[in-house]
Formats: structure tokens, C-alpha cells, sequence
């Protein structure tokens, strides 16, 4: 299932050199040694906290607690506190749309750059490069930027004022700070998506191409019957992952609207930093953290699942293109 | 023959018009980040698009105030990108190594341990650092920061050392180095362009990092660079000039690394969607 699994039973390993080559016992334990130190940093950084969570999501955990050590078992009261609190499934519903709408959008004009960096131009090979930046920019930096942009004196409304068309303090207006913060997440994504979907196309066999277009396949048809599927394997893994980390979002949110006004764009990630670390209350912070935690793991599995398929499929696919004999892994 | 070359090249000549007016466009922020940083004093109202007369004091400012957050910044970002490929160099030339079902499991286990919200865990840490003494420390924000970096570090590096050819491993053995030997003298040098690509993309994350840096430290002298401008756009005593110029000065990794590492970058991104 993952590429791992698949390199193992790769059969280009004949039986000869396998043995000649395999392990022995002693130099396996040294292998496994070297997983020791990820081992423990694993287990302390990643499993632990995620231990340590569940446990606060249970208790009455607030400052007093780092003074007392005492954080008195309320068992499931923080969820159902957070589950009877209105902002739950503000967030939920913000988070979802948020997710929903900057994917499709991200995958639509991501493409269509793909499309236009994939081709060959003077300074074809350059110019696409600069669309990284704003994706290596900090997370900070791009809300700071664009809260500013988009404030009611911003740039932004100059623009559109000179265009002749509505201004608004877009990230203080109830009615659009969401959609302004959905604007500025695909902003920062966009480049990534373009990237990679470019150096998808490139994979995409140019006789294929060739053949649609003697079928007399228009420039639509070629797209949406050859090049589509052909990089179908990574759209679904790239949407699956972008899925995830856009659940998660959480710093740009902070930076550009703090949640508000009036809790209008309040994300389950916001919801619960807000609790921990603006009103103290970690067991309810850790709750929403719980609830955050479920949704992006049925993503991750879904992720985990299409990552592996598709490493096994071009493992695969790579050892039948060529695989000089004798060479092993 | 001559005519479709000349008219070829007219409609490469097209597609770089579009890709730089779309760049132009896609990229004026960036523009008016700079634009703006040299002009203190100044409000959004009354801004030049183009500074009539440029200064350097939102600079200035910053320098002066924020010179410590910088320091913080870069010394976390090092740290964690040297204990991210400590941590990750041996463990992806093992995982690249073993023939185990358990490998298959720790990958697994890395690719969702990438996905785990650092909300989350920025809560707990709050809590065990704090009883472990490692608040407003550079440790903490270290070991914090290296949540971000090992398991895309430990991926990337094992499918890079995939391709390593196992003849020249084993003759490195049979010239009687030890494990770690070979690894240090053999698997590390023909690793060298994975290696720059993790500590590249470690130092990004860790460098970008608000919420560790946000949650982990309560004290104004320990904060990294990007909590420094969150609190700048907080307080109502800012000028945009130093604000943006705090930005631009948090962007310059992206910008060497744009100029210097970009293939790194690419090479990343594609593993990064498990390639």
C-alpha cells in the first residue's frame, strides 16, 4: 500500500543478489538504532502532547493549575460545554467554507497557471519562479500585508474606487471579512498549487496530446479528456492534503481578523487558541482541539490512503520503465 | 518556414506579456510592502504609490527594537533545521534501509503526524514546558519549531536515499566502516542535495512560525520576528512604515532562498505530495 511495501516486494532483486545483500542481523540492529533518536523525539513531541490533550480535554484545566497541579476530571463537560456553545458551529460551518471554497478556487486558477507556466515563452523558465514568494512568505507577514491592503483606506479600495466599483473595509465588515480572508488564503496558496500542477503537466506524454489533437480534440476536449486524467493522481492527492492544512488555519486568521467582527470568521483552530491562550480555559481550548483533531485525522487517513496508492503506482511504474538488472532498492 | 518561426516566436512573445502582467498584478502587494516601508510618517490615506522622498526610519526603528527578536528568530530557525536533520538524516537512511512491515507503519505514522494542528500541540507544549521549565526559552521554541520539520524531513530524505546505489553502501561497509561511518562519510555527502532541501524547508517553517512562538513564550525580549510584527499590529503605536518594514526584513529567507535554492524548493514541493 504505501511505496515502502512496494519497494519491498519489488521483484528486480533476484535471489542471488538478495542474499549476497541482505542484512545480517547485526547490521539491521545498527539500522534500527538510527530510528532511535526520531523514536524519542516522536514519542515526546508528538504522542505525548496528543496524550496530554485528551487528558486536558477532560479536566478543568486553567491557569490555577500551573500554580496548584491540581486540574480536577470534569469528563465529557468541555465538550459539552463547547457543543452547546453557538460558536462551535460558527466555526465549523466557517472552517468548512473556508476549506471548500479556497480549494476549488486554488485548484480552477491553479490549473489554468499551470497551464500558461507549462508552456515555453522567452523567460519561461524564470518568471514562473517568482510566483513563489508569497507562498515562502511567513503566515504573518501576508496577513499583515493584506490587513492593511484591504483596511478602508487600503489600496485595495484605491483600486476599486478608480475602477469605479464598491469600497468597504472588507475585514471589518461582518458581511465580507470572511469571504476577505478566503481572498487573502488563496492568494498565499495559489503558487503552490501552480508548481506542482506544472510539473504535472510536464509528466503528461506529449503523443497523447498529439494523437487528440489529429482526433481533432479542441483545446478543451485536450484538457479535459486527455490532460485531466492523466494528472488526476495528483489533483486528488494535493486537494486531499490542502484540505487538511487549510483546516487548520489558524495564524493567518489571527493576524487578519482575530476572529471577529462580531465572531464572523471564527475557525475551530481560532476557537480553540482563543480559549487557552486569551480566556484560559485549556480544557475547553483542548476540546475544540479534540473536535479539530477528529475532522483533519478522516482527511489525513483519506490523504494517507491516496499517497500511498499513488507512490505504489509510480514505484511501479518506474521499476518497469527501467530497472538495470542487479542494481537493488 | 520562416514565417511560422517568426510567428511562433510572436506567440511565445504573447505568453510572456500575460505571465508578466499577471505576475505584476499578482505580486503588487509585495510592492507596496516595500513601497510603503520607506515612508514613515505617513498614513494609508496620504501614501505614495512611489515614495516621493524615500527614508529608512521605519527601518531604523526596527532595528533598534526588534534587533533582539531577530536574533531569536535566527537561532531558533538554525537550531531547529540542525536538530531536524539530526533527528531525520538516520532515520531516513534507515527507513530507506529496512525491509520491515514496520516500515511501512512509521511512514504512515510520519505522513499523519505532518497533519497533526499545531494548535494542538502548542497547547499541550504551553503545559509541559511549562512544568518542564523550557517556557521563554530557545530550547522549547527549538524542540516546538522541530514538530514542524521532521516528518517531511525524514519522508524526503528516505526517498531521496532510495536511490542511493546499495553497491556503493556495502563496499563502504567492506572497507570496515562502522554504521555510523558509512553514514556520515558516504550516505551524507550523496544526500547532499535532499540534505539542503530539508534544512531549507525546516528553517522556512520554523522562521514562519506565529503560533509556537506565540503561545511558548510570555516574555517581550524571547519573541521571534513574527510574533514581534503580530504585536506591532496590535498596538496602536506603530507607524505602517515600521511595520512593513519588520515584514519586509522577516521576508528575506524567502527572498535568498528564491534566488539561491529555488530548485531545492521545487524538488521539495513535489515530495511534499508524495512523489
Amino acid at each position: 500500500m504505501t511505496s515502502a511495501a512496494a519497494a519491498a516486494r519489488r521483484p528486480g532483486a533476484s535471489a542471488p543478489g538478495r542474499r549476497r545483500l541482505s542484512l545480517t542481523g547485526r547490521r539491521r540492529l545498527e539500522l534500527w538504532l538510527f530510528l532511535v533518536p526520531a523514536a524519542v523525539f516522536f514519542a515526546v513531541f508528538f504522542v505525548y502532547p496528543l496524550c496530554y490533550g485528551v487528558y486536558m480535554s477532560t479536566t478543568d484545566f486553567t491557569t490555577g493549575t500551573f500554580i496548584t497541579g491540581k486540574a480536577p476530571f470534569v469528563g465529557a463537560d468541555n465538550f459539552v460545554s463547547i457543543f452547546q456553545s453557538p460558536l462551535l458551529g460558527k466555526a465549523i460551518l466557517n472552517t468548512l467554507l473556508i476549506t471548500v471554497v479556497s480549494i476549488s478556487a486554488e485548484l480552477v486558477i491553479g490549473l489554468a497557471l499551470a497551464l500558461l507556466f507549462a508552456k515555453t515563452f522567452p523567460g519561461s523558465r524564470w518568471l514562473p519562479t517568482l510566483i513563489l514568494l508569497p507562498w515562502l512568505l511567513p503566515a504573518v507577514v501576508v496577513g499583515t500585508m493584506w490587513k492593511w491592503l484591504l483596511s478602508e483606506s487600503g489600496a485595495v479600495n484605491d483600486v476599486l474606487a478608480a475602477l469605479g466599483l464598491p469600497t468597504d473595509a472588507w475585514l471589518a465588515d461582518p458581511s465580507t471579512a470572511l469571504w476577505a480572508v478566503i481572498a487573502v488564503a488563496i492568494w498565499a496558496s495559489l503558487p503552490y498549487w501552480s508548481i506542482i500542477l506544472s510539473a504535472a503537466l510536464r509528466q503528461v506524454p506529449p503523443e497523447h496530446l498529439e494523437a487528440a489533437q489529429l482526433d481533432g480534440a479542441g483545446a478543451w476536449q485536450r484538457l479535459r479528456y486527455v490532460i485531466i486524467p492523466s494528472i488526476w493522481p495528483v489533483i486528488s492527492v494535493l486537494v486531499v492534503m490542502s484540505i487538511v492544512y487549510t483546516l487548520l488555519i489558524v495564524d493567518l486568521v489571527l493576524v487578519l481578523t482575530g476572529g471577529g467582527p462580531a465572531d464572523n470568521t471564527v475557525t475551530l483552530g481560532l476557537l480553540s487558541y482563543r480559549n487557552a491562550f486569551e480566556l484560559f480555559h485549556f480544557g475547553d481550548a483542548a476540546a475544540y482541539g479534540m473536535v479539530l483533531l477528529g475532522i483533519s485525522l478522516v482527511f489525513a487517513i483519506v490523504y494517507t490512503w491516496l499517497s500511498g496508492r499513488e507512490g505504489a503506482e509510480r514505484a511501479s511504474a518506474r521499476q518497469r520503465a527501467h530497472r538495470p538488472k542487479g542494481t537493488i532498492r | 518556414m520562416n514565417g511560422t518561426a517568426r510567428r511562433k516566436r510572436r506567440i511565445g512573445w504573447f505568453w510572456t506579456t500575460i505571465t508578466a502582467v499577471f505576475l505584476l498584478v499578482y505580486l503588487f502587494p509585495l510592492f507596496w510592502m516595500i513601497s510603503a516601508s520607506f515612508q514613515p510618517n505617513v498614513t494609508s490615506v496620504n501614501i505614495d504609490w512611489i515614495p516621493a522622498q524615500p527614508s529608512v526610519d521605519g527601518y531604523a526603528e526596527i532595528l533598534e527594537s526588534g534587533l533582539g527578536n531577530l536574533g531569536v528568530s535566527v537561532i531558533v530557525a538554525l537550531g531547529s533545521a540542525l536538530l531536524t536533520l539530526i533527528i531525520a538524516i538516520p532515520a531516513g537512511y534507515a527507513l530507506s534501509r529496512l525491509r520491515s512491515r514496520t516500515v511501512g507503519v512509521a511512514l504512515i505514522l510520519l505522513l499523519l503526524a505532518q497533519m497533526i494542528p499545531s494548535i494542538v500541540l502548542a497547547n499541550s507544549f504551553y503545559a509541559m514546558f511549562s512544568s518542564w521549565g523550557l517556557l521563554n526559552t530557545y530550547l522549547g521554541l527549538i524542540f516546538a519549531s522541530t514538530t514542524l520539520g521532521v516528518p517531511f524531513a525524514t519522508i524526503l530524505l528516505r526517498s531521496f536515499m532510495l536511490r542511493l546505489d546499495n553497491d556503493v553502501v556495502e563496499a563502504a561497509t567492506l572497507d570496515g566502516l562502522g554504521p555510523l561511518g558509512t553514514l556520515v562519510r558516504i550516505v551524507v555527502p550523496l544526500s547532499r542535495n535532499a540534505i539542503i532541501t530539508a534544512a531549507v524547508f525546516t528553517f522556512l517553517f520554523s522562521w514562519g512560525d506565529l503560533l509556537f512562538g506565540l503561545t511558548l513564550v510570555t516574555q517581550e525580549q524571547m519573541r521571534p520576528i513574527t510574533v514581534f510584527i503580530y504585536a506591532l499590529t496590535k498596538s496602536q503605536l506603530n507607524t505602517w512604515a515600521s511595520v512593513m518594514a519588520a515584514s519586509l526584513i522577516a521576508s528575506i529567507p524567502a527572498v535568498i532562498v528564491i534566488f539561491t535554492a529555488q530548485r531545492y524548493i521545487k524538488s521539495g514541493i513535489a515530495v511534499g505530495t508524495g512523489r
